[in-house]
């Protein structure tokens, strides 16, 4: 076992090189850069970035030198593969950079979103499964039943509509109709004047509400379903029926031997887990006006502010393939039958 | 049988049992007017082809019909005194797996694979035995294990399912079953996904295991081989109705139904010519809701005539204790 997980996280290494190589090629390959982009923001008389636009309103445009010189400032001016290795050179030693339009380093813009991704990873992946599972496991039971009917109902609804729609939907009737919870942000007005934790949390709560409503609608449909069906095909297995022929009831027979087999398939996902510290889904963001990690990514995409960028994703690429080797142990650890190496 | 016909060390009785499944083609019968015995020490065997119902009987009389589709019509099984057809709840759980277990025909997927040997052991000295203790479990569960035939108990009690081949796995399904000491065991096919030198050995141990602890055994097969080796009377159903029973010696002897005699006549024998024909039964069983009114088999006896299309025949008396269900048995 140890063998293999030892081959596993050596694995990491290449496959997190091929990742960044190949988003870190794609930023440099694709037309536009940050040097363009802040040119053309300029020209249309928006808000660049920083104080250095200024001398630009007139709408004149940049001599080609200016732009070189700009671009080298930006390290551009390098072929990709230096560049690359530059980059990998202070990634490694855990020097994410300066991002081109804030010029505040990478790593403190992302941990100070990182409260926000945290409350809605794992809230609604706490929530999610809380009601995936007690829900899957009575509709498994009660199976064509009016409750079943009514719950697919619900689940099927909560599948087919994309999350922004029921964030605008939850938006709409809790917070502009039926005025109940705050329209957005993630901070109350007054933070700064809470004093405690849970002063902190009181104030934040209102706000969290219906963000994480829409999360949690998008992923509970799925787990639901996954719980139901492999429940399902659990209980008319046959260690079901010599569970009852021992003795016990149906649906303890149900509870302790079909449900723990069921639940194998879901474990295996919990490794995902991990990536909760960058959850975020920037539509949702957008429409709650939440300035977390996803509509940062989505902003640094936009504005082609690439240390971000690649400073996210670097982290991202490291945690799913962490995640995947511990979705390997979790499984390793529930189901009894899969043993790594000899 | 006859009623008169009780005897005093008479383990389980099956009375008139009917069920009917609930279908999209309506409520079928599924088994009809099946009664039979089984006593202390004795093993009856039900023999017939896939369909027929011997499956259902032996989950009717666990009371593990699968519901909502599944229910007793009409009959009684009498267990201890009691109809246990009558029994819900913790009743009927209380005799489940302690005074009347099961083996199943898939050793293979019987057992939960999560589970290791000893916790689902412990289950059934959990349900019937909570007064002793889990030390007390672990040798009993050891020496159950040993008594059918497990080299290194102990050691097997830690395992996973996995790590066992499908024959031990079956051993440790009839170590489970008879951890009880139940007075009634009914086997539904524990030995047609094994190979026939497992088959023989399982064959033995359960018969070892009948003589040293005096259960009723129910043998649920459709090979007939296996009832020779095994049973001391032999039930034949065909769709859903017992049409012959007798002891196991007069069945092979001297069969007297048409569809018996089909089936024994198609055992290949070694006295017979190389290469020639196997004797087979014309045409297969009809669905259940087209059966031939009158005697079900008519449609595929070769000396049906019109009184066995009309009429259902009942089981009578045709030589003593051997009953069969036919107009014709007399002059065939």
């Amino acid at each position: 076992m140890g063998a293999y997980f030892f081959k596993r996280f050596l694995l990491i290494i290449p496959t997190f090189f091929g990742v960044t190589l190949l988003i870190f090629s794609m930023t440099r390959v694709l037309p536009g850069g940050p040097v363009e982009t802040m040119l053309m923001q300029a020209q249309m008389g928006g808000d660049a970035g920083g104080g250095f636009s200024t001398q630009n309103d007139s709408g004149q445009v940049l001599s080609p030198y200016q732009i070189e010189e700009l671009k080298a400032f930006y390290g551009l001016d390098k072929p990709i593969m230096t560049a690359y290795v530059e980059w990998l050179n202070k990634i490694v030693r855990l020097d994410f950079g300066e991002s081109n339009r804030y010029y505040q380093p990478v790593i403190d813009m992302i941990t100070e979103r990182l409260p926000i991704s945290l409350t809605f990873g794992l809230v609604s992946l706490v929530l999610g499964y809380l009601i995936s599972i007690p829900l899957g496991i009575v509709k498994a039971l009660k199976h064509k039943t009016t409750i079943d009917f009514i719950t697919s109902l619900a689940v099927y609804i909560g599948y087919v509509l994309p999350t922004m729609v029921v964030a605008i939907a939850l938006l709409t009737i809790f917070a502009f109709k039926l005025n109940w919870f705050p329209l957005g942000g993630f901070y109350p007005n007054n933070y700064g004047e809470l004093t405690g934790t849970w002063e902190q949390i009181k104030g934040i709560f209102p706000h969290v509400v219906l963000p994480l409503a829409a999360y949690t609608a998008g992923s509970f449909a799925y787990l639901t379903m996954l719980m139901k069906n492999n429940l399902m095909d659990n209980i008319s297995a046959d260690y079901v029926r010599t569970a009852v022929s021992k003795g016990l009831s149906f649906n303890r027979a149900v509870l302790r031997h079909a449900v723990r087999n069921s639940i194998i398939p879901i474990a295996s996902q919990l490794g995902g887990l991990i990536t909760v510290f960058f959850a975020g889904n920037f539509l949702v963001e957008l429409i709650f006006n939440i300035d977390g990690i996803g509509l940062m990514s989505y902003n640094a995409i936009v504005e082609r502010d690439y240390p971000v960028v690649m400073g996210q994703l670097a982290i991202t690429v490291f945690l799913t393939l962490i995640g995947n080797i511990l979705s390997d142990v979790i499984v390793a650890f529930v189901d009894p039958r899969v043993k790594f190496g000899n | 049988m006859s009623h008169s016909e009780k005897h005093s060390d008479e383990t389980l009785r099956v009375n008139n049992l009917q069920v009917n499944f609930q279908t999209d083609e309506g409520e079928l019968c599924v088994l009809n007017n099946v009664s039979f015995s089984v006593r202390k020490g004795q093993t009856l065997g039900i023999v017939g082809e896939s369909g027929c119902g011997k499956s259902v009987t032996s989950l009717a009389i666990m009371g593990l019909l699968p519901q909502p589709h599944g229910r007793i019509v009409e009959g009684e099984v009498i267990f201890d005194g009691e109809d246990i057809s009558r029994f819900q709840g913790k009743a009927i759980r209380a005799i489940r797996g302690n005074r009347i277990a099961m083996i199943f025909q898939e050793p293979m997927t019987a057992l939960s694979p999560i589970k290791t040997i000893a916790k689902q052991m412990f289950e059934v000295y959990e349900l019937h035995a909570p007064e002793l203790s889990k030390e007390q479990w672990k040798q009993e569960a050891i020496a159950m294990l040993g008594k059918a035939g497990i080299p290194d108990p102990e050691r097997i009690l830690g395992l996973y399912p996995f790590a066992l081949s499908g024959g031990m796995r079956q051993r440790v399904m009839i170590a489970m079953a008879l951890a009880c000491k139940p007075d009634v065991l009914i086997c539904d096919e524990p030995t047609t996904a094994l190979d026939v030198t497992i088959q023989a050995q399982l064959l033995e141990l359960m018969q070892s295991l009948q003589k040293e602890m005096g259960m009723a055994i129910l043998f649920i097969t459709h090979d007939l081989g296996v009832i020779a080796q095994i049973c001391d009377e032999v039930a034949v159903m065909y769709a859903g109705e017992i049409i012959e029973q007798t002891d196991v010696y007069s069945l092979f002897e001297s069969p007297r139904h048409p569809y018996t005699h089909g089936l024994v006549s198609s055992i290949p024998s070694l006295r017979n010519t190389p290469k020639t024909k196997l004797n087979i039964i014309e045409g297969q069983v009809p669905a259940l809701h087209e059966m031939p009114s009158g005697c079900r088999f008519s449609n595929r006896c070769p000396h049906s005539d019109d009184n066995c299309t009309q009429r259902a025949p009942q089981l009578e008396s045709a030589a003593t204790n051997h009953l069969v269900a036919c107009h014709k048995y007399k002059v065939l």
